[in-house]
């Protein structure tokens, strides 16, 4: 288990070492330097880069005068807040669908549900975002249009999740801002959900149908143990690998299209902050931010991977 | 009184080149305590005869059977769920290959656990004590050890021995045993063998052993199906059946195995049938044997019954008995 763990924790680093290769190169191409270098030469330069980045200097936006990392970590919570529960809406209904789909094989109900996947997973996420605006908003009105909370709520940015500043705010409307800032969440989240979830519930299916077919499962049908009990605990298990995997890669889906969402429902996250840097050709916020995203999205996979190996006994032990 | 009786059992797959009948009226009976073989070649359908008796066919399969009787209860009269609930709690199967038939991510523990939880029930502790109990009587003597322990971790040897215990947690009346040894190597096989019929007096339940080695079924079987292309083409006591088969092909499979100690000319080939095994979708006309067999004539045209020849049955128009009395 050691052993797997520092292996991993080596393919991280070599993979963080890249990314900054990456915006290293990236930084280079403003005229001004990001950071006082010392060396003259490139190769040096980018061992002061990393100096500074581990010291937390990862430049100062050129509009508007910020410390880049502060800027990006003012940003984040909004847009943690935005993809944890689209990740949640992906992989509650994507699972639930894929096993409803693949507990009803051949049925009608199978058939339309993998049809209404295909079109959710061809669906353009700015596109899409917009027509559930213009449905559930403007002409249905159950959700609002955009932001994060209604204005007439003043709450202080504590933690820089409005589900939890809310909640522990001294105000007495706590609540109700708290049902608020869930209900403006709601529609971004489900914008963003869509084509992980139809991804995942597609993914669901297939695995679990193949999975079914293993011959274990018929012994476990030969126990006696009911259906439920088979998909459960029999089958869902040794599906979850490809599944598990399939979600990894959608983390990096899910960070290209928070920026399209964020920005459909100006969702004061890090996809609108850089997205504004990018039209305003704000190289050290462009750079910082791609970094720190990269990060999160090797991680999130470092993460995965250590709950599959925790699923699946073979993987614990490299052989 | 017949533990198992089975008269016309056929087994159908609808596929997209036309159905295909995997079992084809097959009549079987079993008492209790008895040990029957059924033997034939791959793709004979004895495996899928197998499951249908077990109740674990999938739902491409359509089963029938015209009479289908299990300790006295008629299956064909029972609901979808009664059925089940009456096959699993009497019959216990056991597959070829015993790594794959254990889930890879559940513990050997686990699974017999959740047996025991369904069959016998009681607490975690009753539970766990049975468990160890079952795994000693399968000759697994760390059971402490391998309950933890994950089918991988295990040989295929060991795992079979693990289906073994998860087949008597069921407390079974009939135990099928579907080619329990093919995948395991020799000293293995034989250990194995030697387990289940131990068991079998142990528990006082009948054994259907399925398998494609004469020399298996010669040892342990008191009686013996052979099929061929999902008929069985002859039945009868194991000892007649072996020294002197009536079907032609039953005596080219025996033919077929080399005999230790037998003089063989250099040079000589085995005895095989000419062709090989006919593809299910598409029979030959009349006696499913007859392109292949030596003894064929006009008259193999027509499909052959199963007949009763001294307490044998045989389906074939010219059973090889004359040729012993001329």
């Amino acid at each position: 288990m050691a052993k797997a763990l520092f292996k991993q924790l080596m393919t991280l680093l070599v993979s963080l070492l890249g990314l900054t290769v990456l915006t290293f190169a990236l930084s280079q191409q403003t005229s001004t330097p990001l950071h006082p270098y010392q060396s003259s030469n490139l190769f040096g330069q980018y061992f002061e880069y990393i100096g500074y980045l581990l010291q937390g200097e990862w430049g100062v936006s050129s509009i508007h005068k910020r410390d880049v990392l502060s800027d990006f970590l003012h940003h984040f919570p909004a847009t943690i807040e935005l993809i944890s529960f689209a990740i949640l809406f992906a992989l509650l209904f994507g699972l639930g669908l894929g096993i409803w789909a693949a507990s009803k094989r051949g049925k009608w109900i199978d058939q339309f549900l993998m049809t209404t996947t295909l079109v959710g997973y061809s669906m353009p996420i700015f596109w899409w975002g917009m027509l559930l605006v213009l449905l559930f908003s403007l002409t249905l009105g159950w959700t609002p249009v955009a932001g994060r909370i209604d204005y007439i709520y003043d709450i202080q940015p504590v933690t820089g999740f409005m589900l939890i500043d809310t909640l522990i705010t001294q105000h007495s409307y706590g609540m109700s801002a708290f049902a608020n800032a869930l209900h403006h969440l709601l529609l971004p989240a489900i914008t963003l959900s869509t084509i992980p979830m139809a991804i995942i519930a597609r993914m669901t299916r297939s695995s679990l149908l193949s999975v079914l077919k293993a011959e274990y499962i018929r012994t476990a049908r030969s126990k006696g143990l009911n259906w439920q009990r088979i998909i459960w605990i029999h089958a869902l298990r040794n599906a979850f690998q490809p599944i598990l995997t399939i979600s990894g890669v959608q983390i990096s889906i899910i960070m290209t299209g928070v920026i399209l969402t964020e920005y459909i429902f100006a969702w004061p996250g890090v996809g609108k902050w850089l997205l504004e840097a990018v039209s305003r050709r704000d190289y050290a916020s462009i750079q910082g931010g791609v970094l720190a995203l990269s990060f999160f999205v090797v991680i999130f996979n470092l993460g995965l991977d250590l709950l599959a190996s925790y699923i699946n006994p073979r993987l614990r032990r490299p052989s | 009184m017949s533990l198992l009786q089975i008269e016309n059992l056929s087994v159908n797959f609808n596929t997209d080149e036309g159905t295909i009948c995997a079992v084809d009226n097959v009549k079987l009976s079993i008492d209790n305590g008895q040990v029957i073989g059924v033997i034939g070649e791959s793709g004979s359908g004895k495996s899928v005869m197998a499951l249908a008796i077990a109740g674990l066919l999938s739902p491409a399969a359509q089963m029938k059977a015209d009479l289908f009787t299990l300790d006295g209860h008629d299956l064909n009269r029972m609901s979808d769920t009664d059925r089940q609930k009456m096959i699993t709690d009497n019959i216990s199967i056991i597959f070829q290959e015993p790594t794959s038939s254990l889930n890879p991510s559940l513990t050997i523990g686990y699974q017999l656990d959740e047996t025991i939880r369904f069959h016998e029930g009681g607490n975690k502790s009753q539970r766990k004590e049975r468990a160890y109990q079952l795994l000693d009587s399968v000759g697994i003597h760390d059971a402490k050890r391998r309950y933890k322990e994950y089918p991988h971790q295990l040989s295929g040897g060991l795992n079979q021995r693990v289906m073994i215990a998860i087949a008597l947690a069921c407390q079974p009346k009939l135990l099928i045993a579907d080619e329990p040894t093919t995948a395991l190597d020799v000293t293995v096989q034989s250990q194995i063998l030697d387990l289940l019929l131990k068991l079998k007096e142990e528990h006082n339940m009948a054994l259907m052993l399925i398998t494609h080695d004469f020399s298996i079924l010669s040892e342990t079987t008191q009686k013996v199906h052979v099929m061929y292309a999902g008929q069985v083409v002859e039945s009868g006591r194991t000892y007649n059946l072996l020294s002197q088969p009536y079907h032609p092909y039953t005596k080219a499979l025996l033919e077929s195995v080399p005999h230790f100690g037998m003089r063989y000319k250099k040079g000589r080939r085995l005895f095989n049938l000419p062709g090989s095994t006919p593809p299910m979708r598409n029979l030959p006309v009349g006696c499913y044997l007859g392109p292949r067999c030596p003894y064929a004539n006009k008259q193999c045209v027509k499909a052959p019954e199963l007949t009763g020849i001294k307490g044998r049955r045989v389906r074939c128009h010219f059973p090889l008995i004359e040729e012993e009395q001329s």
